[in-house]
């Protein structure tokens, strides 16, 4: 490789590390240094210093970032990106949580499936105080458990091998590719959730039949507890460091933490504070839960509609951050501890599980949709500032 | 020295103008603006990419990948949407034109 051709190389990689950039934008800005490097050579600059004039006159790179982030981070991009957020990172820790009891054949602890038991420090003192017996065999599984969430937290916040950065790059990319290219795309988008569900299915001791409770999403523990605080904070850092917010994996990993919370733990915040006093039926859960969909889904919208996100990055990021950080460390002493008094807790459990199903396959529609259409944007929005 | 204000407002009516007498790509843009004006229109490069992504976007241009002289390179065609939004602006700077020659008394240079 020339001197050049490596420096271009090493441009192109870092516009693709903003993660706000398509595969054909860099294209398209690659070509623009060829051009100019050839035409400033013609006039007799020596290569390097026509590369150097030529990337001084392109602009800094984070302004140009910024601007291609207006138009490629649009609304219905973002939302996409939440929704794709959510769908791939509960595919991956689904992933590791299914092979890792697949690998051990873990039976489940008389029918409770809770596993709580599955960090060794804490285990002793869980275990103790709900009077479940623990083996070796669960410390290891849960070493392995630990091992391969450490790994997966890696790829997905390191800043080289990223895979919410592939991931987002890729479906940003696709967007203005051929139908032939979208189509494979769009299947693993639906295969992401469809999968685990099968998985969660087959790795459940007792199958679809009864205690249906795991079928459709993973099981709450505090190992997945732990995950999301450890993304929580690593989205705080991620924010305070940078507070321009123009990147395509803080939307995701936000999308994920906020859906996660309306999903899985304020449900069962809800329900658990309700059944402890014995004043719910079925109709009633299901009711509440479609009625924090319609919350959630307003909220998101107006967030990024209204670019409220943007506007008002000092109030109102930080308040969605103390929000979920209250939440995520409440759910754990609440859930457990109204939840595992009521016995007979299965069926509505089970009701949460299939919604919790059908909304993750609600979601793969809409990014898949999303893939496909171009919605015009109305308004050409502010002009770009060019000096 | 354009000031920046100016620079940016009459960045899309110049680029739709110079997409309406032919196909180009964002490079060859660049350099007729430069000779247009005189180098007195210095633009930040980079920035009129997303510009023109935004206004093909928007429909108002189209845009292709063709390959000359081995090189990759996007070019961009104005649409009938795009004829109709420079028709737009040039009436608009024409109205702001008229305003200031009214002001300052000089004669009207845009026809």
């Amino acid at each position: 490789m020339s001197s050049l051709e490596k420096k271009i190389s090493n441009f192109k990689k870092e516009l693709n590390e903003r993660n706000v950039f398509t595969e054909d934008d860099i294209t398209e800005l690659e070509s623009h240094i060829l051009d100019k490097v050839d035409d400033l050579k013609q006039s007799g600059l020596s290569e390097d210093d026509a590369f150097n004039e030529t990337l001084s006159d392109l602009g800094p790179i984070d302004e140009i970032a910024a601007e291609y982030s207006k138009v490629n981070l649009s609304s219905i991009n973002k939302c996409m990106l939440f929704c794709l957020g959510y769908i791939s990172i509960n595919f991956f820790i689904s992933l590791i949580w299914n092979i890792t009891k697949f690998i051990t054949c873990h039976p489940h602890n008389s029918g409770h499936t809770i596993n709580i038991t599955y960090i060794p420090i804490l285990s002793p003192l869980l275990d103790h105080f709900l009077g479940y017996e623990y083996s070796y065999i669960l410390i290891f599984i849960s070493l392995l458990n630990i091992v391969s969430i450490c790994v997966l937290l890696y790829f997905l916040l390191n800043k080289k091998h990223n895979l919410l950065l592939l991931i987002s790059n890729k479906i940003l990319s696709i967007k203005s590719s051929s139908y032939t290219k979208k189509l494979p795309i769009s299947f693993i988008i639906l295969a992401m959730p469809v999968s685990s569900i099968i998985l969660n299915i087959i790795t459940q001791e007792n199958g679809f039949t009864e205690m249906t409770v795991e079928a459709l999403y993973v099981n709450d523990n505090l190992d997945y507890i732990l995950i999301n605080i450890v993304l929580l904070f690593a989205f705080i850092i991620k924010y305070v460091k940078n507070k321009s917010i123009n990147d395509a994996s803080f939307y995701m990993i936000l999308g994920y933490l906020l859906i996660t919370m309306a999903d899985r733990y304020i449900p069962r915040i809800i329900m658990s504070i309700c059944f402890h006093q014995n004043s719910f039926n079925s109709v009633t859960i299901v009711l509440l839960f479609i009625l924090l969909v319609i919350l959630m889904s307003y909220c998101i919208t107006k967030i990024i509609n209204n670019r409220l996100l943007e506007k008002h990055p000092n109030f109102i990021l930080p308040s969605i951050l103390v929000v979920l950080l209250a939440g995520y460390t409440l759910i754990f002493p609440i859930n457990t501890y109204f939840f595992l008094s009521y016995t007979p807790y299965a069926k509505f459990y089970t009701i949460f599980s299939v919604l919790s199903g059908i909304m993750q396959l609600c979601l793969s529609s809409f990014i898949i949709i999303s893939i496909f259409i171009e919605p015009k944007t109305i308004n050409f929005g502010k002009t770009t500032k060019l000096s | 020295m354009i000031n920046k204000e100016l620079v940016a407002a009459s960045s899309r009516p110049l680029i739709l103008s110079l997409l309406s007498k032919k196909e180009s790509y964002g490079y060859e843009i660049i350099k007729n603006i430069q000779e247009i004006s005189d180098n007195k229109m210095v633009w930040k490069e980079g920035m009129l990419y997303p510009i023109l992504k935004k206004l093909c976007e928007n429909g108002y241009i189209e845009c292709n990948w063709k390959e000359v002289d081995g090189r990759k390179r996007k070019y961009y065609k104005i649409t009938k949407d795009g004829l109709k939004l420079l028709e737009s602006e040039k009436k608009q700077w024409m109205e702001v034109n008229k305003t200031f020659n009214n002001v300052w008394g000089d004669i009207l240079c845009l026809v």
